[in-house]
């Protein structure tokens, strides 16, 4: 096991993780891309864990705290685009979740509501 | 055959299906399947974390990621069997569709180039920038991990603030759902 | 006994006070009637001032406070006073404008525990700390504005739209916590200390995957702030929700971007204090794109909302620019917290009162439109006229506190002229120099221009009803979203409280800004015991 090739693996993984924000536009596509980045960053925890730090503990409560509390964040978000008190269905069959955008309503001028 | 030669397989090869899994996972289109390669990335990561020794410390945050997906599994199927109850929102007027889709493909094309070529250049810059970390490091004799007594004992005594504020925050979250299940909505 | 207790919960008295506030309202947090609700209010509101109080008196009395989870010294008890002020206004806001609301009491309990995450997360040294109390805060922000938008708001914007981009912001947040939390694991391969001051005292901070945590945290850092070039998802959420939804969004989930900023302040001095130019050249450029997109976008649009979004992005990217005066030699680390801080009680003192007044106006005529603030200057005389020194003073008027937080920006130039062209930093450093004069003249000039474009409308005629009514333009696409567009000017009447309110806010401006200048001067401090100029810091 060589702790190079695991971080360069973990961070291959982050970088999918961002290559699935940055082209893919649905709303689940962009949830699978921030489980990449979590992946990416708790096998870069465990990995210097194993090789650098004799029973290292602090690492494993920072996974578990922030599991919670990061979980916890996108299971709001999740809940909230998908919860039919609105009694609006197919919500992203339209829409463009990517966070940058090169439109003029995103720049200048007016917003184009209803473009959503 | 060696058990470290063994072990060292078993990580590269986690490793390789964590990231396969995860780019099928984006590349397909069904919701569902999206779902069902994300799972097998969970898997994955979980045999490696085990294989990282950190035996039930991965329980349970895997627990919380457990949860997470089955609730996103729960909810994508429900929306899909309950989706079809209203018309799709329209937006704008009739335009030339052929026009329409060679603009969108070429789009699509330019986007996917740029993602891939600043993902590619990223992954090279940190390369190159850290390569002589590795080179200087002193690594552990044997692997030692610590036990769960540990990871609680450190959480009882140096992070209860941490934890009171967790307790906040699920409670805070506790009255967000009553707030939003309620079917009345929110009239004014 | 007590007195034990008391001295292991310091410096968290506030949270005391808040929670304590939280835990009696629950015992009618399902309750919807009127007079539950006023209590709720009111002791939300005593729990906030009590915390506004405690927060300075503990501290004067108990002093500086250092753990391994916190540090809790001067710059702490401000930025708590900030938010907990903030705090007071945006329950305010709560009561005008969503009293009616349904689960208005659940709102004020999850408020009151957002306010309470942030003020752990201002203490905080500890990554596990700043982590968790961040994302706790954000999670707060976001279980407040959906509860907020939630039902039909307006006619004009279709509920799915508000929901998408509620989604869509929200999401951006997340990514920023999780960047921060790859960059936290990045660290831990570097070194095992656990806060940025003492990673950087030891001697791993030059190793290179330290370097890089630092800077994807910094990325994390822009991007929570909703900097350009990831601004849209901010600037597409506030045209939607609901009106106390933005109050929140810009009273406290962006300042608490830029106090990631005072959190990385170790890191960020250590590499900029090394003459690095490019670091220096890279903050420009992101705070110059924010000034000048937010700056020039303001001036193109017609609703309200989004002029001062656009605007606020230019006082984020201002905010910014202090570090790159401290890059270039020309301001110590304390200037550039002190104009960090300047920036956002200037904005929050702002934004506050004349947003009251523009959400009011905006209930009134069903839109945000420009259109509709027409000749409100020649109905409502005393409140016009406090509006528009708010706004010049946001502009940079001299005599009000927003002049004394441009000029501080540029007054090592105005002091030394010379060092523009010194010697000493080369080429580069003389072009970089140059760059934040002109950029910091054109965020002027632009503000200023803002300001007076909208004072302008306040002050010209309305347009008077037709048979016909008015054309106007069209938002939206045909047949979705259509925008309501500027209709005849409804006459305004404001409840007696705005005029106080707004009256308050403006006399404060006033004398924060004659005070400043009385001690640019070298005069006498006119308010005894706080120095406007150095904040007591």
């Amino acid at each position: 096991m060589n702790l190079q090739f695991i971080i360069l693996s973990s961070f291959a993984l982050f970088l999918l993780g961002i290559f699935g924000l940055s082209f893919y536009r649905s709303f689940l596509s962009s949830i699978i891309a921030f489980q990449f980045i979590i992946f990416s960053a708790t096998i870069n925890f465990f990995g210097f864990s194993l090789f650098l730090y004799n029973a290292s503990a602090w690492d494993k409560t920072f996974i578990f705290f922030a599991f919670a509390s990061i979980y916890l964040l996108l299971f709001l978000i999740v809940f909230y685009n998908y919860s039919m008190q609105t009694g609006v269905y197919e919500l992203d069959v339209k829409k463009d979740f990517r966070f940058f955008i090169f439109s003029r309503s995103d720049w200048w001028g007016e917003d184009r509501i209803g473009d959503d | 055959m060696d058990g470290k030669l063994v072990l060292g397989f078993l990580n590269y090869l986690m490793l390789s299906l964590i990231f396969i899994f995860g780019l099928i996972s984006l590349v397909v289109k069904d919701q569902k399947k999206k779902l069902s390669f994300l799972f097998f990335m969970l898997f994955c990561t979980g045999i490696l974390s085990y294989l990282f020794f950190t035996k039930i410390s991965f329980i349970l945050p895997a627990i919380i990621l457990l949860f997470f997906c089955l609730a996103v599994f729960l909810m994508v199927g429900g929306q899909e069997y309950f989706g079809f109850g209203r018309p799709v929102i329209k937006a704008g007027g009739q335009t030339s569709k052929k026009k329409k889709l060679e603009g969108t493909k070429l789009l699509v094309i330019v986007n996917l180039l740029i993602s891939v070529f600043l993902c590619i250049g990223a992954g090279i810059l940190f390369y190159y920038f850290n390569r002589d970390f590795y080179k200087g490091l002193i690594l552990v004799e044997t692997f030692k991990t610590a036990d769960m007594a540990q990871i609680v004992g450190n959480m009882g005594i140096n992070y209860i603030p941490v934890v009171l504020l967790l307790l906040c925050g699920i409670s805070s979250a506790f009255f967000y759902f009553i707030s939003i299940l309620d079917k009345r909505g929110d009239g004014n | 006994m007590i007195r034990n207790l008391l001295g292991r919960v310091y410096p968290f008295y506030p949270v005391l006070f808040i929670l304590g506030s939280g835990i009696i309202t629950l015992f009618f947090g399902l309750s919807e009637k009127k007079p539950y609700k006023l209590l709720a209010v009111a002791l939300s509101a005593f729990s906030l001032a009590g915390s506004l109080f405690i927060n300075i008196f503990s501290f004067n009395l108990k002093g500086e406070f250092n753990s391994s989870l916190f540090n809790f010294g001067t710059l702490q008890v401000l930025l708590n006073s900030i938010v907990l002020f903030s705090a007071i206004n945006i329950l305010l806001f709560l009561a005008l404008f969503n009293f009616a609301k349904k689960n208005f009491i659940k709102i004020i309990i999850m408020f009151d525990i957002c306010i309470t995450s942030f003020i752990f997360f201002i203490a905080s040294v500890n990554f596990i700390m700043i982590f968790v109390s961040l994302v706790f805060f954000a999670a707060g922000a976001f279980q407040i504005v959906t509860s907020l938008s939630r039902g039909n708001l307006s006619k004009s914007i279709p509920e799915y739209s508000v929901k998408n981009n509620i989604i869509r912001f929200f999401l951006l947040s997340a990514f920023s916590l999780l960047l921060m939390f790859f960059g936290f694991s990045l660290l831990f391969g570097a070194t095992d200390l656990k806060s940025f001051s003492t990673v950087i005292e030891s001697d791993f901070k030059n190793t290179s995957l330290l370097k890089t945590g630092f800077f994807l945290i910094l990325c994390s850092a822009f991007t929570f702030g909703g900097f350009v070039p990831l601004h849209s998802p901010y600037m597409k959420m506030q045209r939607r929700i609901e009106n106390t939804g933005t109050i929140i969004i810009w009273l406290l989930y962006l300042p608490a971007g830029l106090f990631i900023f005072l959190k990385l302040k170790d890191v960020l001095f250590n590499f900029l204090g090394g003459h690095n130019n490019y670091i220096i050249a890279v903050l420009l450029a992101v705070s110059a794109a924010s000034i000048l997109a937010g700056n020039i976008g303001a001036i193109r649009t017609t609703s309200i909302r989004r002029i001062f979004s656009f605007l606020m992005l230019g006082i984020m990217g201002l905010s910014i620019a202090g570090f790159v005066q401290y890059g270039l030699g020309l301001f110590d680390e304390k200037s550039v917290m002190i104009y960090l801080v300047s920036n956002v009680i200037l904005a929050g003192a702002a934004y506050i009162p004349l947003m009251s007044v523009f959400y009011y106006l905006e209930n009134i005529n069903g839109s945000d439109h420009i259109g509709n603030i027409k000749g409100f200057g020649r109905q409502n005389i005393y409140l016009a006229i406090n509006m528009s020194i708010i706004m010049l003073a946001l502009g940079g008027l001299p005599g009000t506190y927003g002049y004394l937080a441009r000029i501080s920006l540029l007054s090592p130039y105005i002091k030394n002229p010379g060092s523009i062209f010194a010697e000493a930093g080369g080429t580069f450093s003389k072009i970089l120099n140059i760059s934040v004069i002109v950029v910091m003249l054109i965020a002027w000039a632009f503000i200023a221009v803002n300001m007076i474009r909208l004072i302008l409308v306040i002050y010209s005629r309305s347009e008077k009803k037709t048979g016909a009514g008015q054309a106007g333009f069209e938002e939206g696409l045909p047949g979705v979203g259509r925008a309501l567009t500027a209709g005849p000017q409804k006459k305004a009447i404001l409840p007696v409280f705005i005029y106080i309110y707004v009256t308050f806010f403006t006399l404060l401006i006033i004398l924060a800004g004659i005070a400043g200048l009385f001690e640019l001067f070298g005069l006498k401090q006119l308010l005894t015991g706080i120095s406007i100029m150095s904040l007591n810091l």
